[in-house]
């Protein structure tokens, strides 16, 4: 078997390469209300989606050993254009080059297949020899936006790696594909490709705080749904899954017991329970 | 009417979780539609026979040296031949790796709809619905796909069938001339064996990200000692960190582990952590949100801080 390559854009030696960066609800420590099918994010904090802070690291690393340049997209709805320019911000004070934001109420609303077709069209412009993206967003958790992308583009992908190897200047890979039970898959694959990063890669940098700064003066170029080039047939096409209804999962194992008191109470309650069953020798 | 669910092997071993997408495709089944198994790779006839004693109408088995790894390129070629042949109203598969990176681009490829990490599937007025969840576990939503549609399915949400009179296995020959393998795989790398068998622990004291730092593991090793026959375990993010060895991680990715205690220490509950430990026999959870996901399957929950209560519970443990 070879690998055979679709022809490399040309950017010389430079690498282009694209991150996929979504801006997040943060849930932590929160109670949640429910608005029209979705928690209400309108009191929430929007932070970058962990998983492609572990992406942008990666690109970042691309950028530092061949040269050429990062461009941070993230997409939503006008109500998260705040979180979306921090999270953009975040990644220009961390080393991105620059930053393209698809704004637009009618992407917040639309499945994941037509959203895919959506960063398609804007990619296609741009010509990444390489683009990275999250495995899974926190908020949706469905792992489908990556490989959905590189369909559409027509590049191949490689899912979860938890290790990268430029070969042949960057432009090719070898990966490590994380599997269960801890293997770890090892492929070869040629740009342009997308590729989803697994947790565990790299440590994501921390951006100083002159850049912080610095970051805040630089321009976000942002987009409606039109200027991406996407055809309007496309996403009606596209725009398959619905949600029925959504709402707070029914405690299932509602029998737990939940111990009340001061550290030390519950910590007495916990210990008596546990002899009690025989758990614990004396 | 058909449903085809796609078998999961490697290396001519068959994931478990093939057999319980065989139950699911029969429960959601409607009356008289036919359940087809595809099972692919390169040498896994054995593999085919074996899923066809477990519940589906018929098998249909892709052997080929194209198949011997699992790569997108050749898998969605053998899928696409497929659904052009069977005309599945679903495709169903499970979750896995395996199953984030074959089944979106299919969807991409074919315009069907698809949704990933499925629970309570049912079939009505054209239309698949399922039910999955959303933020970490604090929410749960139910949706509509119209047909034909693509889902992969939770592990352990479906209960396999017991071994029954086999069903027919078809071989089917698909032409891969012309078809490239875009990436290329050379082989796999397992873990390395560790000190410390946290599958066969009696107890297992597990931390999470909530431990904040490295410097804070002496406190949970300290506790870890004070109970016979406890070893420590952690979260994915605690092994990502490289705060505990490899082999010390819970979930998927990690061990699958059925001590007869599991103690939770600042771990929030993803379902990929649920699947290595809810089958334990008692769950202890310590966690300061009283939302999170751990405490759905916990069987005792203290809600409060660990670095409060940890300390508390080893002076108490110490106590006669
Ligand atoms: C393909 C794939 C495979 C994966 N495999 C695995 C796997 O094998 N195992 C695994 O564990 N994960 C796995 N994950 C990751 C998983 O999705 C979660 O990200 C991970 O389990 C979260 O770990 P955590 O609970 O420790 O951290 P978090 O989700 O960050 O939770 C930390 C928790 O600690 C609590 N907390 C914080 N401070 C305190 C305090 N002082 N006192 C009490 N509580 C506190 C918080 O309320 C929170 O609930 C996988 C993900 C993917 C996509
Ligand atoms: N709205 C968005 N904006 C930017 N990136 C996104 C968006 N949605 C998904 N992604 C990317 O796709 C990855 C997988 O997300 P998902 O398929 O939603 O689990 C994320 O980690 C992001 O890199």
């Amino acid at each position: 078997m070879v690998i055979n390559r679709t022809p490399v854009s040309c950017h010389g030696d430079l690498l282009k390469i694209a991150v996929l960066a979504k801006a997040v609800p943060d849930v932590k420590n929160v109670r949640l209300t429910m608005k029209e099918n979705d928690i209400d994010t309108a009191d929430l904090n929007f932070l970058i989606n962990e998983q492609d802070s572990y992406a942008l690291e990666e690109g970042l690393k691309l950028k530092e050993k061949f040269g050429g340049e990062v461009i941070v997209i993230t997409a939503g709805g006008e109500s998260r254009r705040k979180g979306m320019t921090q999270v953009v911000r975040e990644c220009y004070a961390k080393g991105a080059d620059r930053g393209i934001m698809i704004v637009d109420e009618a992407f917040q609303k639309l499945d994941d297949l037509a959203r895919a077709r959506v960063f398609s069209s804007l990619l296609m412009q741009e010509k990444p020899d390489v683009v990275i993206c999250g495995s899974q967003s926190f908020d949706t958790a469905t792992s489908r936006m990556g490989p959905m992308v590189a369909e559409f583009m027509g590049i191949p992908h490689a899912s979860l790696i938890t290790g990268l190897e430029p070969l042949e200047g960057g432009k090719a890979f070898r990966l490590s594909r994380d599997l269960e039970q801890g293997v770890q898959e090892i492929l070869q694959i040629g740009a342009p490709c997308l590729l989803t990063t697994q947790t565990g890669i790299n440590t994501p940098r921390y951006a100083a705080l002159s850049k912080i700064i610095m970051a805040t003066r630089k321009e976000i170029r942002t987009v409606s749904l039109p200027e991406t080039g996407v055809a309007q047939g496309d996403i009606g096409k596209l725009d398959l899954v619905k949600v029925v209804s959504a709402g707070f999962p029914e405690e299932k194992a509602s029998n737990v017991l939940i111990l009340k008191g001061t550290p030390d109470e519950e910590a007495a309650q916990l210990v008596r329970s546990l002899r009690e069953k025989g758990l614990l020798q004396r | 009417m058909t449903m085809l669910v796609v078998c999961e092997q490697r290396q001519g071993e068959l994931k478990d979780v093939s057999l319980e997408m065989i139950a699911a495709a029969r429960k959601t089944a409607s009356e008289g539609e036919k359940v087809i198994a595809l099972v692919m790779g390169s040498g896994v006839e054995k593999v085919a026979q074996f899923v066809a004693a477990h519940g589906p109408d018929e098998v249909v088995l892709v052997d080929r040296s194209e198949l011997l790894y699992y790569t997108y390129d050749a898998y969605k070629h053998v899928l696409l031949n497929a659904i052009r042949e069977a005309r599945p109203e679903v495709v169903l598969s499970s979750y896995t790796s395996q199953g984030m990176d074959l089944f979106p681009g299919l969807a991409a490829s074919t315009g069907m709809a698809m949704l990933s990490d499925c629970v309570n599937l049912s079939k009505k007025e054209g239309a698949l619905s399922a039910t999955r969840q959303l933020y970490g576990g604090k929410i749960e939503a139910n949706y509509s796909l119209p047909l034909p549609c693509i889902v992969t399915v939770r592990q352990g949400a479906y209960t396999a069938l017991p071994p029954q009179t086999p069903a027919p296995v078809r071989k089917e020959e698909v032409d891969f001339a012309g078809v490239e393998l875009r990436t290329k795989v050379s082989g796999y790398e397992t873990p390395p064996k560790e000190d410390v068998d946290i599958e066969k622990a009696k107890i297992v004291v597990s931390v999470g990200r909530g431990i904040e730092k490295k410097e804070n593991l002496p406190v949970f090793e300290e506790l870890v000692k004070s109970i016979d026959g406890a070893v420590l375990a952690g979260s994915r993010p605690i092994i990502d960190n490289g705060w505990l060895p490899k082999g010390r991680q819970v979930g998927v990715s990690g061990k699958t582990v059925r001590p007869k205690l599991y103690v939770a220490l600042g771990i929030s509950g993803a379902i990929q952590h649920l699947s290595g430990m809810s089958g334990s026999e008692l769950i202890v959870a310590v966690n300061k949100d009283r939302d999170a996901p751990i405490f759905k399957v916990a069987n005792i929950g203290v809600v409060d801080d660990i670095f409060k209560f940890v300390p508390a519970l080893i002076s108490e443990l110490k106590k006669n």
